[in-house]
């Protein structure tokens, strides 16, 4: 059975991805893809959560780090990034992460609201918290995450 | 009644209403230019024009435009038949009713809420006084013509009803089914209006709705009527043959007439566009007045519903967002994508059968394919300037009359094309500039007969292609910018100190009118006010990549020069990298290149203050490093011998080797031990590459680690998060697939506050100016050295150019060296010959030749290489050192440099040359008793020279040390001409030719200007001045051959 003819209004589809040690989730139809090992260049004095701009086919898509955003230590910089590119407006934005692991049908029912911060992130950038089997998934809002600054 | 189609309709009245109005403005300006000699075509088609607007206005029930246009129509059909005179005043009020139609129909949704009544009355009132009296009556009545059932349906004012009649007019009510006869014949509502217009007349026309009923009822309607009333001269009988239209829907209306009624009002709740849903319910029956109002409707027929669905047409659309492309110019892309289609089957075709050749062939065809494709594709953003150049002359008509001045209005060059973008961008800055020129520009009659110019003033607009850019000239003849004033209200603003602005040039202080606030204008006026708006000007120029320059001359005018880039879309730029990283500078704020050896650093960057300089050609550039500007941290350098990176340790470049640094000063002993190992500064890979950069204002220099490559890009956009760092304008993408960031010059030169350090900088190399004007002229000499380690020099201004050539190639012919040269033999000397100096080493592979012209010969000496080229103003000595083929020395860079005598070299080889240019000054004197010629300079060693000149061409000289000393030898001899320098002690040579040129006696005394730095605009302060020739100081030939001139005549 596919995963989309599970999703009805009381379900989510979430693609879950690791920043830092943080299982976070987001709306596939968000999702406009995910590319991995592409070549970033860094734009000086830019926001420091910018990482640099990518060439997504032709148009230039800014790239954020969300270990930044989150205030998570930078990872080794030999590690594999991949970056989930989202449509925000009329431009693509991609979100550096560590990896995507998985994407799951998520129940409404199984997303509680985020609490006022999670550690030390401001719980403005979440739509909520969604329990899996083994952890806890922060579900982000990306109009907030996405917002300029 | 108020219907709008759906957007497609609307959209197609728009564009071609908007259309029909752009050539409006220049007709209308033009019959006003004609006045009562009246030109049928013009004043035809600007009828024809708002005519059809009100068609097609009033079929989609923009009530609001309809009126406008048939009041203004009214007016039109007056002029056309010759019964008013088109007058200023007339052709005022229609100018401003189309500048208000214009704005209504771009905005054609909610046209219906504009207030017209002012525009309206104003129409009326001129086609009041127009009419007489019986008409004037009509004009006050309306005619409501119907049908029996609705017999409101229009109302006709009765003039306009009657002068139809009058015409031999028959008027009909024609009754159109929009569904039968119109859609079902595929043709379209505003096609049968347009159609209709052009045999006859079209008062008005109505759709009932009211008539169709709601989608509840049954069975559903299936007639949409259209009622025009119509009239033309043709007889009922032709009508039914020429209209298509079944007999009983031709109608002659019923008419009863309404003493000053106004315009039958419409229902409120219907001028606003409403769903056919929300419309009144009532199923009526099809009314005729021929046929019985009983009748049942017909069986339903199955009918397209899609018509009935009326949008609510909300959304905005813009016409600009369509562009007209010429038919000639899609068929070339579609036979250009065809041939790329057909490349790319090779391309695979070479690929998969894995032969390289095919390969390099179809990489070729696809390259030329690509560009051919870029070309046509740009063509079609291609848009004539004159699109715009043409609305200024309605701007200058009102700007004149407002303000009661004579302007007339050349525009040049319309055809010149540039990218729509920039077409549309530069609109406003224009009218800006325009606008100013006018105002403050161009002096009222009175004051310009008073200056004894033209009571009517000159404004030219001119666009031409210059480099692969477009200049766009704004020059007006007005009082031209009072310089003085700008200074003072600089001064008193604090944009600048008084130091500041001594070391400006007259063409920089011209330029601070683009300074914000600033204006000098005595009383702001409505219009302009030069330096309200002019940042804004400047700033929204920049934004294009535009370079913006003032030339302004008190009383003789001021000329404005922007000068564009053809497109916006694709730059030509050069590819540099620093920091390992990519960018692209486009090529449009390139100056120069400068490349500093490891070993000049030293010498040519140093700094003042905190701000890093180096000397150019004697001025000093303000520099910055780009991996600095752009806050790069963990700067690496890339050994140049390993090729391994590395973290830069020192703090800024500076540190190594200014002579500030104390370290440095301790240890300059050390110095020549240092650069003895094998220093990283000694390498090649090591000298700095600096990229002169033109930021509108000033140039400064950018330090960059490596050129890359020179490549036309793609400009794309940055994303929202990265809009605050305007240091870049955009980023493009590479061969290799990588992105590549665009700098902005402009940026990045206010982001390291760049302009304050110029200035500054500025000011001390004045200041260094000034110490060596004190001693004398600065003289531009080329540096060049022929046997080693002898230094030697060549005035630049003598010099024709210089060639590089194999020493190969160089040919003994008669025992004379020469070289094959442009299909001639050009005739090589070298200072060895004439001049005991050091031999040129021949064994060299290159050499140069310095080509200048000597007799009208074309000659060339030998130099085996090039060192710079200086500005110095080093004393010359003329004693020491002097022998044939060297006129003198002088000290550069603590090294004695011999200052060549080219003439002489070349005299003392080939004496016949010389000479027969001497006899000729000899015969023409052997005529004439020896004349006297003043020379005025203060340098002795020209002195002497231009003495020499003189004396060998059979003249007598006097001479004078300043333009006082000048004086005093004018009052006592009789001098038949002056030669003068221009930088002079006490009084210059240009205050000396304003009092020579006040005293009557004096007024045509020849008066020649030698300078060793020409320049046209020195050149044109020195005519204007009143001097008759510009010379170069050594030039001896020309300096000879225009005294001689001058005597003669």
């Amino acid at each position: 059975m596919k995963l989309s003819e599970l999703s009805d209004k009381n379900t989510r589809e979430l693609a879950i991805f690791m920043v830092g040690d943080m299982p976070c989730g987001l709306d596939t139809e968000l999702v406009q893809e995910i590319i991995k090992n592409s070549q970033v260049t860094v734009v000086h004095r830019a926001p420091k959560y910018v990482k640099g701009v990518i060439n997504l086919r032709g148009e230039i898509a800014t790239v954020i780090d969300l270990r930044i955003k989150f205030n998570i230590p930078a990872p080794p910089s030999s590690q594999n990034l991949e970056i989930v590119v989202v449509r925000h407006g009329d431009e693509a934005i991609g979100l550096l992460v560590d990896h995507v692991s998985d994407v799951v049908i998520a129940n409404t029912s199984d997303i509680t609201p985020s609490p006022a911060n999670i550690g030390n992130i401001t719980g403005t950038f979440f739509d909520g918290i969604f329990a899996m089997e083994q952890e806890l998934v922060s579900v982000l809002n990306p109009c907030e995450l996405l917002k300029d600054q | 009644m108020a219907i709008i189609e759906e957007d497609e309709t609307l959209l197609a009245f728009t564009e071609e209403a908007l259309e029909h109005l752009d050539g409006i403005e220049a007709d209308l300006l033009s019959i006003e230019e004609n006045g009562a000699d009246i030109d049928a075509d013009v004043v035809n088609k600007v009828f024809r024009a708002v005519h059809s607007i009100k068609g097609g206005a009033g079929f989609l029930g923009l009530e609001k435009v309809k009126d406008l246009s048939h009041n203004g129509e009214n007016i039109l059909n007056m002029i056309r038949n010759e019964e008013l005179v088109p007058t200023p005043a007339i052709v005022s009020v229609l100018l401003a009713s189309t500048d208000l139609l214009t704005s209504m129909i771009s905005d054609a949704i909610n046209s219906n809420d504009v207030d017209i009544s002012i525009h309206v009355n104003n129409l009326k009132d001129v086609l009041k006084n127009s009419v007489d009296k019986d008409d004037k009556e009509n004009l006050n009545t309306f005619l409501h013509i119907g049908t029996i059932k609705t017999p409101d349906m229009f109302a006709v004012n009765k003039f306009e009803y009657e002068t139809a009649q009058r015409k031999g007019k028959n008027i009909f009510l024609l009754e159109y089914d929009l569904i039968a006869d119109i859609e079902a014949k595929n043709k379209t509502p505003l096609k049968v209006i347009n159609e209709l217009q052009q045999t006859g007349e079209l008062f008005d026309s109505f759709v009932d709705i009211t008539s169709v009923g709601g989608l509840d009822v049954d069975p559903p309607p299936m007639r949409l009527p259209l009622f025009i009333l119509f009239g033309t001269i043709m007889e009922a009988d032709l009508l039914i043959g020429f209209l298509d239209l079944p007999v009983d829907q031709i109608s002659t209306p019923l008419v009863h007439e309404q003493k000053n009624a106004h315009t039958p009002t419409i229902p409120e709740t219907e001028t606003t566009p409403t769903s056919l849903e929300t419309s009144p319910i009532e199923v009526s029956p099809k009314e005729h007045i021929y046929e019985a109002p009983q009748e049942v409707p017909p069986p339903p027929l199955p009918t397209p519903t899609k018509k009935k669905k009326t949008v609510p047409p909300t959304k905005p659309f813009k016409a600009e967002s369509n562009l007209r492309v010429n038919v000639k110019i899609l068929d070339n892309l579609m036979t250009l994508a065809g041939e790329l289609v057909l490349t790319r089957n090779q391309l695979v075709q070479a690929v998969t059968s894995k032969n390289p050749q095919g390969v390099d062939t179809v990489s070729q065809r696809l390259d030329l394919v690509t560009s051919e494709l870029q070309e046509a594709i740009m063509s079609t953003r291609m848009q004539p300037v004159g699109n715009i150049f043409n609305k200024f002359k309605r701007v200058v008509r009102d700007l004149t009359r407002d303000l009661g001045k004579e302007i007339d209005l050349i525009i040049q060059g319309e055809d010149v094309d540039l990218d729509k973008t920039i077409i549309e961008a530069i609109g406003d800055p224009l009218t800006h500039l325009v606008r100013n020129s006018i105002d403050h520009g161009i002096e009222m009659p009175d004051d310009r007969v008073s200056k004894g110019k033209n009571p009517t003033g000159t404004l030219r607009l001119s666009a031409f292609h210059e480099g692969g850019q477009v200049i766009i000239e704004i020059a007006d003849d007005g009082a031209g910018i009072n310089i003085d004033r700008l200074q003072e209200k600089s001064l008193k603003m604090g944009t600048h100190n008084a130091a500041q602005l001594e070391a400006m040039s007259h063409r920089e202080l011209a330029k601070l009118i683009f300074t914000p606030g600033l204006s000098t204008a005595e009383q702001l006026s409505d219009i302009s006010g030069r330096g309200v708006g002019m940042d804004v000007v400047y700033t929204n120029l920049s934004k294009l990549g535009g370079v913006i320059d003032v030339n302004t001359e008190t009383d003789i005018g001021t000329t404005i020069t922007i000068k564009l880039p053809l497109t916006l879309a694709i730059i030509p730029s050069l590819i540099i990298q620093t920091q390992g990283e990519r960018y692209a500078i486009p090529q449009i704020n390139l100056v120069e290149l400068v490349r500093v050896p490891a070993d000049q650093i030293k010498n040519r960057i140093e700094k003042i203050g905190s701000a890093l300089v180096m000397r150019l050609r004697g001025e000093l550039l303000p520099l910055i490093h780009l991996a600095d500007a752009l806050d790069i941290q963990n700067k690496t350098y890339t050994d140049p011998d390993t090729g391994k990176s590395h973290e830069e340790k020192r703090q800024s470049l500076s540190d190594r080797r200014s002579p500030e640094t104390q370290d440095l000063n301790i240890s300059k002993d050390n110095e020549s031990q240092r650069c003895t190992k094998n220093d990283r500064r000694k390498n090649p890979n090591s000298a700095y590459n600096i990229l002169v950069l033109s930021s509108g204002d000033h140039n400064y220099g950018l330090i960059v680690d490596r050129l890359l490559d020179s490549e036309e890009i793609v400009v794309k956009p940055l994303g929202t998060h990265l809009r605050g760092c305007n240091v870049y304008s955009g980023a493009t993408i590479q061969g290799d697939g990588a992105v590549a960031l665009i700098l902005d010059v402009v940026s990045l030169s206010s982001s390291m506050n760049l302009a304050t350090v110029s200035d500054s900088v500025k000011a001390q190399s004045n200041l260094l100016h000034d110490d060596k004007n004190k001693l004398g002229d600065t003289q531009s000499l080329l540096i060049v050295q022929n046997g080693a380690d002898e230094q030697m020099a060549i005035p630049l201004t003598l010099i024709s150019r210089i060639e590089r050539i194999k020493s190969s190639d160089i040919a003994i012919t008669g025992g004379r060296k020469n070289i094959n040269y442009r299909n001639s033999s050009l005739p090589l000397f070298s200072i060895e010959e004439v001049a005991n100096v050091s031999y040129r080493d021949e064994s060299k592979e290159l050499c140069y030749i310095i080509v200048f012209s000597i007799c009208d010969r074309e000659v060339g000496v030998l130099m085996s290489e090039i060192l710079d080229i200086i500005e110095t103003s080093a004393v010359i000595d003329d004693i020491t050192y002097k022998q044939t083929g060297i006129i003198g020395s002088l000290i550069i860079d603590d090294q004695i440099t011999l200052l060549l005598d080219m003439y002489g070299i070349v005299a003392t080889i080939m004496p016949e040359w010389a000479i027969a240019t001497q006899e000729l000054s000899y015969e023409e004197d052997d005529q004439q008793t020896s004349q006297n010629i003043l020379i005025v300079e203060d340098s002795l060693f020209f002195l002497n020279q231009i003495k020499t000149f003189m004396e060998e061409s059979g003249y007598m000289p006097f001479t004078a040390e300043d333009g006082l000393l000048a004086l005093d030898v004018l009052a006592e001899e009789t001098i038949d001409l002056v030669i003068t320098d221009i930088e002079m002690p006490n009084m210059d040579g240009l205050e000396l030719t304003r009092e020579i040129r006040k005293q009557k006696q004096f007024a045509h005394l020849p008066i020649i200007a030698v300078t060793s730095v020409a320049g046209e605009a020195a050149e044109e302060t020195g005519k204007l001045a009143g001097i008759n020739d510009y010379l170069i100081k050594l030039d001896r030939e020309k300096i000879i051959n225009q005294v001689n001139h001058y005597l003669r005549n």
